[in-house]
């Protein structure tokens, strides 16, 4: 159960960054 | 009565503390004297400080007793509690925390002054000084209950010790100091969370959680959803996205989180800082759910309900020493809050109306002194309020609530348009509905879904449609990012 709710867990928070990553790379470079 | 936990906890905390102090103030003897060198650090905070410091700033006394007492009922569902916090960290590290940095204010209501005048900036002051206490309130509750837990002595004793801790951890050199102790105590924090989920797994039947699984599953009020993160469709619905509305909306732009945003070195900083601080605060909850599950599963422990079943089981496995890391652990959580709790609305205090109304020409010293008795008289308040209102985690739906309609001020101000008159009845009306909300029986008179929607969700929708139906239909200043300089700081 921990091992299981870790992965899972460490998946959704690197989707979350990697979802900002990529939204904020998008919207800096619409700026230039 | 294990006064030997507490001695030992405590005298770790002092070294730590006291020995970071030392080297700061040997290394960086002219920081106190610089520009923002107390309240900011002087802008100077790399990856390695800025990230446990986002990390541990919005991760508290929730995380730990909160979480124990939600997932006793709503299963392994409560980590969204957790997740809300790391979408949070998502939003601030490349929203609002970046343009904060940007601005190059002290506090969050100097930008809502700068953006919509002096009368709302003053409003947004109080107000968020306001909740930021309420919020150190919780925390002082938190630091009573787990030093109760695990020592046994009384709650008002541990806050008033936690206390005296808390207000050192920031007192002497500030914010480097509150960011320098974070990173050494993230570590402590998870080397305790580690060692007394290993300990709990030992005592556990077959020497894992497969029977904590089998028991949950087997339970009646319970079933296989108790052990799965997204629970239920309902849970998901009305728990896991209120949660997020509620912490995204407040705590990315409350001064606790923005006044460590403004301590970055530069805006790449923060952006990168996103990758360390969010598995940092996020991960923390698998360890309280965890723990919170097995004490649901034992009946023995499940017996004393959900406030009490994790505390009383890991009272009861866990030798001396390991309960001694635990508590240093904890106490690392709930005490690098209650810093930043103090010093935020110290920092609000001292910039929007000392030097703003009383002394605009006090000096960098005079303002790091003022700030320094201003987080006494906060600390003080939090730990005397919080030993007389035993109940007041019902309240922090109210307290978030309050910042919603801040965040759109900022985001709407910065990139549409400004028009002050409609920011004031986007900031009163949410506000009025928030407190008739938690203090009439409005909520029973209109009933059905509507009436049993929590606060954020209210404050949220009422100032979202006054402030998009009121810029459309009136006439504004233009987009404040327009009519400042608004560069990347490098």
């Amino acid at each position: 159960m921990f091992i299981e709710m870790f992965i899972q867990t460490f998946a959704v928070i690197i989707v979350c960054c990697a979802i900002g990553q990529v939204v904020s790379s998008a919207a800096r470079r619409g700026k230039k | 009565m294990q006064s030997g936990i507490i001695i030992g906890v405590v005298l770790y905390e002092l070294i730590v503390i006291l020995g970071v102090s030392a080297v700061l103030r040997k290394r960086e003897a002219k920081l106190l004297e610089q520009e923002d060198g107390f309240a900011l650090g002087g802008r100077s905070m790399g990856i390695a400080v800025l990230s446990p410091t986002i990390a541990l700033t919005v991760l508290g006394a929730a995380h730990i007793t909160g979480i124990f007492e939600m997932s006793y009922g709503m299963g392994a569902a409560a980590i969204w509690f957790s997740l809300a916090h790391v979408i949070l960290i998502v939003v601030a590290c490349f929203g609002t925390g970046v343009w904060v940095r940007r601005l190059g204010v002290v506090t969050v209501p100097e930008i809502i002054k700068g953006m919509y005048g002096p009368a709302i900036g003053i409003a947004v002051a109080c107000t968020m000084g306001g909740t930021v206490a309420g919020v150190l309130t919780i925390e002082c509750q938190g630091l009573g209950i787990v030093v109760n837990a695990l020592t046994g002595w009384g709650i008002a004793q541990g806050v008033f010790v936690g206390g005296i801790l808390g207000l050192l951890y920031v007192l002497l050199a500030g914010m480097k100091e509150v960011g320098v102790v974070n990173l050494i105590n993230a570590i402590v924090m998870y080397i305790g969370l580690i060692v007394a989920v290993v300990f709990v797994v030992a005592k556990l039947p077959g020497g894992n959680f497969d029977s904590v699984v089998e028991s949950l599953n087997n339970d009646p009020e319970g079933g296989s959803w108790m052990t799965s993160i997204f629970g239920t469709p309902q849970i998901l619905i009305t728990f896991a996205v209120g949660q997020i509305l509620a912490v995204t909306f407040c705590q990315s732009i409350s001064q606790m989180l923005m006044q460590t945003m403004m301590s970055a070195k530069n805006e790449k900083t923060i952006r990168r800082s996103v990758w360390i601080a969010a598995p940092v605060n996020g991960l923390f909850g698998v360890f309280s759910v965890c723990l919170g599950l097995a004490a649901r599963a034992l009946p023995e422990y499940a017996v004393n309900g959900p406030k009490e079943a994790a505390m009383s089981m890991i009272v009861d496995m866990l030798p001396v020493g390991v309960s001694a890391l635990l508590l240093a652990s904890l106490l690392a959580a709930i005490l690098s809050t209650f810093a930043m709790t103090t010093l935020t609305p110290a920092t609000i205090w001292v910039n929007d109306i000392y030097k703003t109304y009383i002394n605009p020409d006090a000096s960098e010293k005079k303002t790091a002194n003022m700030i320094r008795i201003m987080i006494v008289i906060i600390g003080l308040y939090g730990m005397v309020v919080s030993t007389a209102l035993p109940t007041i985690l019902d309240a922090i739906g109210w307290v978030f609530s309050w910042v919603i309609p801040i965040w759109f001020m900022v985001a709407f101000g910065l990139f549409w348009k400004r028009n002050s008159t409609v920011a004031g009845f986007a900031l009163g009306v949410p506000w009025v509905l928030n407190v008739l909300w938690s203090f009439t029986n409005i909520r029973e008179v209109i009933g059905g879904t509507i009436g049993g929607l929590p606060n954020a969700y209210v404050v949220l929708i009422s100032c979202l449609l006054i402030f998009i139906i009121g810029n459309l239909v009136t006439k504004g200043e233009p987009a404040y990012r327009k009519v400042i300089e608004w560069k990347e700081v490098e």
